[in-house]
Protein backbone atom coordinates (compact mmCIF):
# COMPACT_ATOMS: atom_id res chain seq x y z
CA UNK A 1 0.00 0.00 0.00
CA UNK A 2 1.06 3.51 -1.17
CA UNK A 3 2.55 5.95 1.68
CA UNK A 4 -0.65 8.37 0.81
CA UNK A 5 -3.50 5.76 0.91
CA UNK A 6 -1.96 3.93 4.54
CA UNK A 7 -2.34 7.47 5.68
CA UNK A 8 -5.81 8.61 4.73
CA UNK A 9 -7.07 4.96 5.88
CA UNK A 10 -5.49 6.00 9.24
CA UNK A 11 -7.10 9.45 9.27
CA UNK A 12 -10.50 8.27 7.93
CA UNK A 13 -10.23 4.79 10.71
CA UNK A 14 -8.81 7.44 13.61
CA UNK A 15 -12.68 8.69 13.04
CA UNK A 16 -11.50 12.34 11.29
CA UNK A 17 -14.67 13.31 9.03
CA UNK A 18 -12.91 14.44 6.19
CA UNK A 19 -14.65 16.61 3.01
CA UNK A 20 -15.65 14.21 -0.11
CA UNK A 21 -13.56 16.50 -1.64
CA UNK A 22 -10.23 16.04 0.09
CA UNK A 23 -7.57 16.07 -2.28
CA UNK A 24 -3.76 15.95 -1.58
CA UNK A 25 -3.59 19.54 -1.12
CA UNK A 26 -6.30 19.81 1.11
CA UNK A 27 -5.66 21.44 4.36
CA UNK A 28 -5.92 19.74 7.47
CA UNK A 29 -4.21 21.85 10.47
CA UNK A 30 -4.77 25.65 9.47
CA UNK A 31 -8.33 24.76 8.08
CA UNK A 32 -9.47 23.01 11.83
CA UNK A 33 -9.84 19.75 9.78
CA UNK A 34 -7.59 17.92 12.94
CA UNK A 35 -8.13 19.07 16.35
CA UNK A 36 -6.14 18.30 19.13
CA UNK A 37 -7.16 14.65 19.83
CA UNK A 38 -6.75 13.66 15.89
CA UNK A 39 -3.59 15.80 15.79
CA UNK A 40 -1.80 13.82 18.76
CA UNK A 41 -2.62 10.37 17.13
CA UNK A 42 -1.16 11.83 14.01
CA UNK A 43 1.92 12.66 15.50
CA UNK A 44 1.99 8.86 16.90
CA UNK A 45 1.62 7.51 13.76
CA UNK A 46 3.98 9.47 12.32
CA UNK A 47 6.40 8.69 15.32
CA UNK A 48 6.26 5.24 14.57
CA UNK A 49 7.16 5.60 10.89
CA UNK A 50 10.03 8.02 11.33
CA UNK A 51 11.46 7.53 14.55
CA UNK A 52 10.94 6.98 18.28
CA UNK A 53 11.78 10.57 19.55
CA UNK A 54 10.62 12.65 16.92
CA UNK A 55 11.20 16.47 18.15
CA UNK A 56 8.11 18.12 17.51
CA UNK A 57 9.85 21.68 18.11
CA UNK A 58 12.16 21.27 15.46
CA UNK A 59 10.36 21.91 12.53
CA UNK A 60 7.03 24.23 11.87
CA UNK A 61 4.03 21.45 12.22
CA UNK A 62 1.63 23.28 10.95
CA UNK A 63 3.76 23.91 8.01
CA UNK A 64 5.18 20.45 7.45
CA UNK A 65 1.81 18.48 8.71
CA UNK A 66 -0.32 20.58 6.19
CA UNK A 67 -1.50 18.37 3.90
CA UNK A 68 -1.56 14.83 2.71
CA UNK A 69 1.24 15.78 0.30
CA UNK A 70 3.42 17.79 2.89
CA UNK A 71 2.79 14.94 5.38
CA UNK A 72 3.64 12.30 2.83
CA UNK A 73 6.89 14.82 1.76
CA UNK A 74 7.93 15.02 5.42
CA UNK A 75 7.80 11.22 6.28
CA UNK A 76 9.80 9.94 3.55
CA UNK A 77 12.69 12.85 3.96
CA UNK A 78 13.01 11.52 7.73
CA UNK A 79 12.91 8.04 6.68
CA UNK A 80 15.60 8.80 4.23
CA UNK A 81 17.61 11.24 6.34
CA UNK A 82 17.45 7.77 9.45
CA UNK A 83 18.92 5.76 6.98
CA UNK B 1 -22.36 20.07 14.09
CA UNK B 2 -22.30 24.35 14.93
CA UNK B 3 -20.75 25.63 17.53
CA UNK B 4 -21.38 28.98 19.17
CA UNK B 5 -17.84 30.08 20.64
CA UNK B 6 -18.82 32.14 23.72
CA UNK B 7 -17.21 33.71 26.61
CA UNK B 8 -17.28 32.38 30.41
CA UNK B 9 -20.32 33.52 31.86
CA UNK B 10 -21.31 32.48 35.58
CA UNK B 11 -24.54 30.98 34.25
CA UNK B 12 -22.30 28.09 32.61
CA UNK B 13 -20.23 27.03 35.67
CA UNK B 14 -22.18 24.41 36.70
CA UNK B 15 -21.52 22.90 32.98
CA UNK B 16 -18.38 23.58 33.33
CA UNK B 17 -17.45 22.13 36.67
CA UNK B 18 -19.47 19.15 35.07
CA UNK B 19 -16.77 19.32 31.38
CA UNK B 20 -14.34 19.38 33.92
CA UNK B 21 -14.42 16.29 35.04
CA UNK B 22 -13.35 14.63 31.89
CA UNK B 23 -10.18 16.79 32.70
CA UNK B 24 -9.92 15.89 36.44
CA UNK B 25 -11.79 12.93 37.30
CA UNK B 26 -14.91 12.71 39.41
CA UNK B 27 -16.36 15.26 41.99
CA UNK B 28 -17.98 17.56 41.15
CA UNK B 29 -17.21 19.04 44.58
CA UNK B 30 -13.44 19.03 44.06
CA UNK B 31 -13.65 20.61 40.32
CA UNK B 32 -15.72 23.65 41.75
CA UNK B 33 -13.55 24.24 43.93
CA UNK B 34 -10.66 24.07 41.25
CA UNK B 35 -12.09 26.31 39.20
CA UNK B 36 -12.79 28.72 42.12
CA UNK B 37 -9.23 28.43 43.40
CA UNK B 38 -7.75 29.14 39.79
CA UNK B 39 -9.69 31.48 38.11
CA UNK B 40 -11.62 33.61 40.53
CA UNK B 41 -9.62 33.38 43.76
CA UNK B 42 -6.60 34.24 41.40
CA UNK B 43 -4.56 37.29 42.71
CA UNK B 44 -3.40 38.59 39.63
CA UNK B 45 -6.43 38.87 37.17
CA UNK B 46 -9.79 40.21 38.63
CA UNK B 47 -11.99 38.78 35.23
CA UNK B 48 -11.99 35.01 34.13
CA UNK B 49 -10.24 34.81 30.81
CA UNK B 50 -12.22 31.81 29.54
CA UNK B 51 -13.62 30.93 25.88
CA UNK B 52 -16.29 27.67 25.77
CA UNK B 53 -18.11 26.03 22.29
CA UNK B 54 -21.87 25.41 22.90
CA UNK B 55 -23.85 22.80 21.42
CA UNK B 56 -27.47 23.36 21.33
CA UNK B 57 -26.87 25.33 24.18
CA UNK B 58 -24.91 23.25 26.23
CA UNK B 59 -21.07 23.41 26.95
CA UNK B 60 -19.32 20.94 24.85
CA UNK B 61 -15.35 22.43 24.91
CA UNK B 62 -13.69 25.37 27.61
CA UNK B 63 -9.79 26.47 27.18
CA UNK B 64 -9.15 29.13 30.26
CA UNK B 65 -5.97 30.78 30.65
CA UNK B 66 -5.23 32.31 34.08
CA UNK B 67 -3.11 34.89 35.94
CA UNK B 68 0.44 34.78 36.02
CA UNK B 69 2.87 37.48 37.05
CA UNK B 70 6.11 37.24 35.96
CA UNK B 71 9.62 39.34 36.93
CA UNK B 72 12.66 40.38 34.13
CA UNK B 73 16.09 41.97 34.56
CA UNK B 74 15.54 43.47 37.96
CA UNK B 75 12.26 43.75 39.75
CA UNK B 76 10.63 46.99 38.03
CA UNK B 77 10.11 44.57 34.96
CA UNK B 78 6.93 42.81 35.69
CA UNK B 79 4.57 41.78 33.45
CA UNK B 80 0.44 40.02 33.82
CA UNK B 81 0.52 36.94 31.28
CA UNK B 82 -2.31 34.64 30.50
CA UNK B 83 -1.12 31.16 31.39
CA UNK B 84 -2.79 29.03 29.03
CA UNK B 85 -3.82 25.65 31.04
CA UNK B 86 -7.12 23.85 31.13
CA UNK B 87 -8.67 22.55 27.68
CA UNK B 88 -11.35 20.26 27.61
CA UNK B 89 -13.92 18.76 25.17
CA UNK B 90 -16.77 16.19 25.83
CA UNK B 91 -15.69 13.31 23.74
CA UNK B 92 -18.54 13.18 21.71
CA UNK B 93 -17.37 16.39 20.25
CA UNK B 94 -13.85 15.41 19.78
CA UNK B 95 -12.02 15.61 16.42
CA UNK B 96 -15.03 17.52 15.14
CA UNK B 97 -13.40 21.29 15.88
CA UNK B 98 -14.54 22.73 19.00
CA UNK B 99 -11.19 22.36 20.23
CA UNK B 100 -9.53 24.73 17.95
CA UNK B 101 -11.71 27.22 18.00
CA UNK B 102 -11.86 27.62 21.72
CA UNK B 103 -8.36 28.14 21.55
CA UNK B 104 -8.14 30.47 19.20
CA UNK B 105 -11.04 32.27 21.03
CA UNK B 106 -9.69 32.27 24.11
CA UNK B 107 -5.88 33.73 22.67
CA UNK B 108 -7.92 36.63 20.80
CA UNK B 109 -9.55 37.53 24.30
CA UNK B 110 -5.80 37.73 25.45
CA UNK B 111 -5.13 39.82 22.58
CA UNK B 112 -8.20 42.24 23.29
CA UNK B 113 -7.09 42.51 26.81
CA UNK B 114 -3.79 44.02 25.38
CA UNK B 115 -1.53 41.21 27.01
CA UNK B 116 1.72 40.90 25.19
CA UNK B 117 1.84 36.92 25.38
CA UNK B 118 0.47 33.98 26.67
CA UNK B 119 2.41 30.82 27.80
CA UNK B 120 1.87 27.33 28.73
CA UNK B 121 4.51 25.64 30.88
CA UNK B 122 2.00 22.76 31.57
CA UNK B 123 0.85 21.29 28.76
CA UNK B 124 0.06 18.07 28.24
CA UNK B 125 1.47 15.83 25.14
CA UNK B 126 -1.82 15.95 23.04
CA UNK B 127 -2.35 19.95 24.08
CA UNK B 128 1.29 20.33 23.42
CA UNK B 129 1.05 18.79 19.81
CA UNK B 130 -2.18 20.92 18.87
CA UNK B 131 -0.25 24.27 20.35
CA UNK B 132 2.73 23.65 18.20
CA UNK B 133 0.07 23.56 15.42
CA UNK B 134 -1.49 26.46 16.19
CA UNK B 135 1.32 28.90 16.08
CA UNK B 136 3.01 28.70 20.01
CA UNK B 137 6.35 27.98 19.91
CA UNK B 138 8.76 25.92 22.36
CA UNK B 139 11.43 27.67 24.69
CA UNK B 140 12.97 24.03 25.54
CA UNK B 141 12.24 21.18 27.76
CA UNK B 142 12.00 20.65 31.37
CA UNK B 143 14.49 18.11 31.82
CA UNK B 144 12.77 15.72 33.50
CA UNK B 145 15.06 14.31 36.22
CA UNK B 146 13.91 10.76 38.02
CA UNK B 147 14.90 9.18 40.98
CA UNK B 148 13.41 5.90 41.51
CA UNK B 149 14.40 4.03 44.67
CA UNK B 150 15.16 0.62 44.39
CA UNK B 151 12.44 -1.75 46.51
CA UNK B 152 12.77 -1.94 50.22
CA UNK B 153 13.15 -5.80 51.07
CA UNK B 154 9.34 -4.90 52.90
CA UNK B 155 8.15 -4.10 49.32
CA UNK B 156 9.70 -6.91 47.32
CA UNK B 157 8.29 -9.21 49.82
CA UNK B 158 4.75 -7.97 49.28
CA UNK B 159 5.53 -8.17 45.27
CA UNK B 160 6.49 -11.71 45.86
CA UNK B 161 3.71 -12.47 48.04
CA UNK B 162 1.00 -10.84 45.35
CA UNK B 163 2.30 -13.23 42.82
CA UNK B 164 1.24 -16.38 45.21
CA UNK B 165 -2.22 -16.16 44.64
CA UNK B 166 -2.78 -19.36 47.21
CA UNK B 167 -1.69 -17.24 50.10
CA UNK B 168 -4.88 -15.05 49.09
CA UNK B 169 -5.34 -13.59 52.69
CA UNK B 170 -1.91 -12.96 53.18
CA UNK B 171 -1.53 -11.24 49.82
CA UNK B 172 -4.60 -8.93 50.82
CA UNK B 173 -3.13 -7.84 54.28
CA UNK B 174 -0.09 -7.29 52.00
CA UNK B 175 -2.24 -5.29 49.65
CA UNK B 176 -3.98 -3.13 52.63
CA UNK B 177 -0.56 -1.85 54.07
CA UNK B 178 0.83 -1.04 50.75
CA UNK B 179 -2.51 0.52 49.64
CA UNK B 180 -1.85 2.98 53.08
CA UNK B 181 1.72 3.87 51.88
CA UNK B 182 -0.04 4.74 48.06
CA UNK B 183 -2.72 6.64 49.82
CA UNK B 184 -0.64 8.32 52.10
CA UNK B 185 2.61 8.93 50.60
CA UNK B 186 3.83 11.30 53.04
CA UNK B 187 3.30 9.52 56.04
CA UNK B 188 7.02 8.95 56.60
CA UNK B 189 7.94 12.30 56.37
CA UNK B 190 5.02 13.91 58.36
CA UNK B 191 6.27 11.05 61.03
CA UNK B 192 9.59 12.05 60.76
CA UNK B 193 8.47 15.97 61.29
CA UNK B 194 11.77 17.46 61.11
CA UNK B 195 15.27 17.71 63.20
CA UNK B 196 17.32 20.61 63.82
CA UNK B 197 16.78 23.80 62.04
CA UNK B 198 14.36 21.60 60.02
CA UNK B 199 10.76 21.15 60.25
CA UNK B 200 8.23 19.42 58.10
CA UNK B 201 4.58 21.08 57.72
CA UNK B 202 1.41 20.70 55.66
CA UNK B 203 1.24 24.05 55.21
CA UNK B 204 3.47 26.93 53.78
CA UNK B 205 4.09 30.06 55.44
CA UNK B 206 3.88 32.73 52.58
CA UNK B 207 5.48 35.89 54.47
CA UNK B 208 8.56 33.98 55.44
CA UNK B 209 8.82 32.54 51.93
CA UNK B 210 8.63 35.57 50.10
CA UNK B 211 10.75 37.38 52.34
CA UNK B 212 13.41 34.76 51.46
CA UNK B 213 13.26 35.19 47.67
CA UNK B 214 13.37 38.87 48.43
CA UNK B 215 16.55 38.27 50.51
CA UNK B 216 18.08 35.64 47.64
CA UNK B 217 20.39 36.89 44.68
CA UNK B 218 19.07 36.64 41.52
CA UNK B 219 20.49 36.91 37.72
CA UNK B 220 17.36 38.31 35.74
CA UNK B 221 16.34 35.50 34.03
CA UNK B 222 12.70 35.37 33.83
CA UNK B 223 11.12 34.30 36.58
CA UNK B 224 7.54 34.59 38.22
CA UNK B 225 6.64 36.97 40.77
CA UNK B 226 6.79 34.81 44.27
CA UNK B 227 5.59 37.19 46.52
CA UNK B 228 3.02 37.18 49.52
CA UNK B 229 0.01 37.08 47.27
CA UNK B 230 1.78 34.18 45.45
CA UNK B 231 2.60 32.11 47.72
CA UNK B 232 -0.59 32.77 49.88
CA UNK B 233 -2.96 31.76 46.58
CA UNK B 234 -0.89 29.08 44.87
CA UNK B 235 -0.70 26.08 47.59
CA UNK B 236 -4.48 25.95 48.01
CA UNK B 237 -4.78 24.27 44.69
CA UNK B 238 -7.97 21.63 45.75
CA UNK B 239 -6.14 19.03 42.83
CA UNK B 240 -2.39 18.77 44.62
CA UNK B 241 -0.88 18.27 48.12
CA UNK B 242 1.86 19.61 49.26
CA UNK B 243 4.71 19.62 51.74
CA UNK B 244 7.14 22.07 52.96
CA UNK B 245 10.78 21.14 54.24
CA UNK B 246 11.80 24.57 55.85
CA UNK B 247 15.09 25.73 57.29
CA UNK B 248 14.95 28.12 60.21
CA UNK B 249 17.98 30.14 62.07
CA UNK B 250 17.48 32.39 64.67
CA UNK B 251 14.36 33.12 63.77
CA UNK B 252 14.84 33.70 59.84
CA UNK B 253 14.01 31.16 57.11
CA UNK B 254 16.96 30.21 55.75
CA UNK B 255 15.87 27.98 53.27
CA UNK B 256 12.62 25.56 51.79
CA UNK B 257 11.98 22.79 49.81
CA UNK B 258 8.65 22.18 48.41
CA UNK B 259 6.84 18.31 47.60
CA UNK B 260 3.93 18.05 45.82
CA UNK B 261 1.71 15.06 44.70
CA UNK B 262 -1.52 15.21 42.46
CA UNK B 263 -4.66 13.76 44.10
CA UNK B 264 -7.08 13.56 40.94
CA UNK B 265 -7.49 9.98 40.29
CA UNK B 266 -6.80 10.88 36.55
CA UNK B 267 -3.14 11.71 37.37
CA UNK B 268 -0.17 9.85 38.71
CA UNK B 269 -1.11 10.36 42.32
CA UNK B 270 2.78 7.91 43.48
CA UNK B 271 5.11 10.41 42.12
CA UNK B 272 6.21 13.15 44.67
CA UNK B 273 7.46 16.60 42.35
CA UNK B 274 9.72 18.97 43.85
CA UNK B 275 8.23 22.16 42.67
CA UNK B 276 10.73 24.60 44.76
CA UNK B 277 13.65 24.76 46.40
CA UNK B 278 15.53 27.57 47.60
CA UNK B 279 17.79 27.99 49.86
CA UNK B 280 20.14 31.12 51.07
CA UNK B 281 23.45 28.86 51.35
CA UNK B 282 24.35 25.57 49.70
CA UNK B 283 24.99 23.17 52.42
CA UNK B 284 21.12 24.52 53.47
CA UNK B 285 20.47 23.66 49.46
CA UNK B 286 22.38 20.35 50.46
CA UNK B 287 20.60 19.28 53.65
CA UNK B 288 16.74 19.99 52.72
CA UNK B 289 17.44 17.46 49.81
CA UNK B 290 19.31 15.01 51.61
CA UNK B 291 16.22 15.30 54.97
CA UNK B 292 12.93 15.41 51.89
CA UNK B 293 14.14 12.03 50.78
CA UNK B 294 16.07 9.85 53.18
CA UNK B 295 12.94 11.09 55.67
CA UNK B 296 9.94 10.42 52.90
CA UNK B 297 11.30 6.81 51.41
CA UNK B 298 9.21 7.82 48.19
CA UNK B 299 9.40 5.75 45.77
CA UNK B 300 8.99 7.97 42.88
CA UNK B 301 10.53 11.75 42.48
CA UNK B 302 10.62 14.14 39.70
CA UNK B 303 11.40 17.62 39.43
CA UNK B 304 13.09 19.92 36.45
CA UNK B 305 16.51 20.57 36.07
CA UNK B 306 16.29 22.94 33.66
CA UNK B 307 17.73 26.45 34.61
CA UNK B 308 19.14 25.32 37.33
CA UNK B 309 22.84 25.87 38.06
CA UNK B 310 25.97 22.90 37.87
CA UNK B 311 26.18 22.57 41.91
CA UNK B 312 22.37 21.68 42.08
CA UNK B 313 22.78 19.56 39.19
CA UNK B 314 25.43 17.49 40.69
CA UNK B 315 23.35 17.41 43.94
CA UNK B 316 20.43 15.74 42.00
CA UNK B 317 23.07 13.31 40.24
CA UNK B 318 24.36 12.56 43.78
CA UNK B 319 20.97 11.45 45.23
CA UNK B 320 20.37 9.33 42.35
CA UNK B 321 18.06 11.40 39.85
CA UNK B 322 18.46 10.79 36.42
CA UNK B 323 17.35 12.25 33.51
CA UNK B 324 14.78 10.94 31.30
CA UNK B 325 15.56 9.31 28.02
CA UNK B 326 14.70 11.16 24.70
CA UNK B 327 10.63 11.86 25.05
CA UNK B 328 9.10 9.78 22.57
CA UNK B 329 5.51 12.43 20.77
CA UNK B 330 3.45 10.78 23.89
CA UNK B 331 5.63 12.54 26.53
CA UNK B 332 6.35 15.72 24.83
CA UNK B 333 6.27 18.85 26.75
CA UNK B 334 7.88 21.53 27.24
CA UNK B 335 7.34 25.71 27.74
CA UNK B 336 5.25 27.39 25.29
CA UNK B 337 4.85 30.81 23.88
CA UNK B 338 2.09 32.40 21.76
CA UNK B 339 2.43 35.98 20.74
CA UNK B 340 -1.26 38.28 21.38
CA UNK B 341 -0.13 41.82 20.21
CA UNK B 342 0.90 42.39 17.07
CA UNK B 343 4.39 40.71 16.83
CA UNK B 344 5.64 39.88 13.16
CA UNK B 345 6.23 36.35 13.37
CA UNK B 346 10.58 37.40 12.79
CA UNK B 347 10.79 39.41 15.67
CA UNK B 348 12.29 38.37 18.56
CA UNK B 349 9.72 37.65 21.51
CA UNK B 350 11.17 39.13 23.78
CA UNK B 351 10.08 39.97 27.85
CA UNK B 352 12.09 42.88 28.71
CA UNK B 353 15.80 42.44 27.69
CA UNK B 354 15.27 38.30 28.00
CA UNK B 355 14.13 35.96 24.52
CA UNK B 356 11.25 34.40 25.31
CA UNK B 357 12.00 31.15 23.18
CA UNK B 358 15.46 30.79 24.52
CA UNK B 359 15.15 28.31 27.60
CA UNK B 360 18.37 29.69 29.43
CA UNK B 361 16.53 33.22 29.65
CA UNK B 362 14.07 31.54 31.87
CA UNK B 363 14.76 30.50 35.61
CA UNK B 364 12.16 27.99 35.53
CA UNK B 365 10.37 25.66 38.40
CA UNK B 366 7.60 23.39 38.37
CA UNK B 367 6.14 25.70 40.89
CA UNK B 368 5.36 27.99 38.25
CA UNK B 369 3.82 25.20 36.25
CA UNK B 370 0.01 24.02 36.88
CA UNK B 371 1.68 20.52 37.04
CA UNK B 372 3.16 21.40 39.84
Amino acid sequence: MRLRDELLLFITASGIVLPDDVGTDTSLIRSGLLDSSALFELALWVEDRVAVGLDLTSFDLAEEWDTLAKLERFIERHRRSAL
Amino acid sequence: MAYEIVPYALEFEPQIIQLQTHLWGAGTVRNAAYLEWKYAANPFFDHILMQLALCDGRVVAMRGLCGTQWEVDDSTGRYLLPYADDFVVAPEHRKRGPASLVMQAALAEGTQRGFPYAISLGASPITFVSSLAAGWRSAGPYESVWRRRTPSLRERVAQRIRQLTRFDRVAAWWRTLQGREIHRPFAHLDARGGAGPMSVAAEPRPQAMAALIERLPWDGRIRHVRNLAYFTWRFRNPLHEYRFVFWDDGGDLRGYLVLQRYLSERADTGCINIVDWEAAAEHVRAELLRAALQWGRFPRVHTWAVGRDDATRALLREHGFVAEERASVRKQSGLLVHPLAQTPASAVWQLGRRDLLRIADWDPRMLYSMAG
